[in-house]
């Protein structure tokens, strides 16, 4: 199969911090990869805390 | 959804349609963030923290709070659909107490179904056919039918159990076993017989940080997942000072499916709906990014690009 440039469109729906929408470009030679979506989560550290604090900003199964 | 500055949102899963997104919409009081960083213990009482699961419907743009209709708390987790759109499976925090609840789609009807001598209770699914479900309830697997009814313990003689999860036929549920940060995969059948180890991780902790900065929370467990035909699972483990992927068959045949330099983590493994891909978080040169594997070849392909400071965790592939 030949290498052609394709498009993954990776949806972000949301963050920790702000939520915004963006798209992800990768090179794929399969056709099937271009037309699939993914939501994940985008984490980072804000400038208002401390590192050590921003980690409290979770979710997800907490192993407590 | 980010009401204030402390309000924080995660990207949650699917509904089976795949056009509404589910997004857990969170929120700390500051000053409890910082109480607990120096107690190293949770405290969330209403008041300290809230937690609501919202439906994001992309053809319409609409939110729908399903967690705040009829409300039965504060802190409102585990959002899931079960099948054939019978409603909607949840994890609210009662008293202290995490248990297992269901509703109907509308987010009305809410309905305790963690049944009789109920502890903290969360991991939360149901079978592909819905008439079973399973959670673990002070760190013990049980199953019981949908309502609550014949709740059964599987019994493995460890103290930590977490996170069952179905096989697609709905036969099997796959968990983690042992002790606190030394656990390994387990699988199980539904009537409770069948209990075996599937592997050993290598001693590896099984969770994953979201940044690099001290967390006592321990950031996100990273669990094994069925493969989309049910045939395998996928996994991590601990390989000198790697966390690697892998994959068994159900018969026992192991692949590495990452050898990474030095250093590099992954974690969030999770099939694609049609088994073709892979896709999962991996550390490399400082920065989570998410990849996605091919898997007749493992051709790998990066698709975030994220810079130092940031992270991206929690996939999940739209149906």
């Amino acid at each position: 199969m030949s290498i052609q440039r394709r498009t993954i469109t990776v949806v972000i729906l949301c963050n920790l911090i702000l939520g915004f929408a963006t798209r992800a470009e990768i090179n794929a030679d399969d056709p099937d990869l271009v037309s699939q979506k993914i939501g994940y989560t985008q984490v980072r550290q804000s400038p208002r805390r401390k590192a050590e604090e921003h980690t409290h900003l979770s979710g997800d199964y907490l192993q407590r | 959804m980010i009401d204030n500055e402390n309000a924080t949102t995660q990207f949650a899963g699917w509904s089976p349609d795949g056009r509404q997104a589910i997004i857990n919409r969170g929120w700390q009081d500051p000053e409890n963030a910082q109480w607990e960083e120096e107690h190293k213990t949770f405290r969330m009482e209403k008041g300290y923290w809230e937690l609501d699961s919202v439906l994001y419907d992309l053809d319409t743009g609409a939110f729908t709070n399903v967690s705040a209709v009829e409300r039965v708390s504060h802190y409102n987790g585990g959002l899931f659909f079960l099948p054939d759109n019978k409603g909607l499976g949840f994890s609210p925090l009662i008293n202290g107490s995490s248990k297992s609840f269901m509703m109907d789609l509308d987010g009305k009807n809410k309905r305790d179904v963690t049944g009789e001598d109920t502890g903290f209770a969360y991991g939360y699914s149901a079978s592909p056919d819905g008439e079973k479900i399973s959670y673990h309830e002070n760190y013990q697997i049980y199953l019981s039918n949908a309502d609550g009814t014949d709740k059964q313990h599987i019994d493995t003689g460890n103290p930590f159990n977490f996170g069952p999860r179905w096989s697609p036929d709905g036969e099997w549920l796959l968990f983690l076993s042992g002790i606190h940060h030394h656990s390994n995969p387990f699988v199980v059948r539904r009537d409770g017989s069948g209990l075996k180890k599937l592997v050993d991780l290598g001693d590896y902790q099984s969770y994953i940080s979201f940044l690099d900065v001290p967390d006592f929370h321990e950031g996100s467990s990273d669990l094994p997942v069925w493969s989309t035909d049910g045939q395998s699972v996928f996994y991590t483990a601990k390989v000198e000072e790697n966390v690697e992927l892998f994959e068994i068959s159900v018969e026992g045949e192991i692949k590495q499916l990452t050898k990474s330099a030095p250093g590099t983590l992954h974690y969030h493994p999770q099939p694609s709906p049609d088994g073709k891909y892979l896709v999962y978080g991996s550390k490399r040169e400082g920065v989570r990014q998410l990849f996605v594997m091919r898997c007749y070849d493992h051709q790998e392909y990066q698709i975030t690009q994220l810079k130092p400071g940031e992270g991206a965790m929690w996939p999940h592939w739209q149906p």
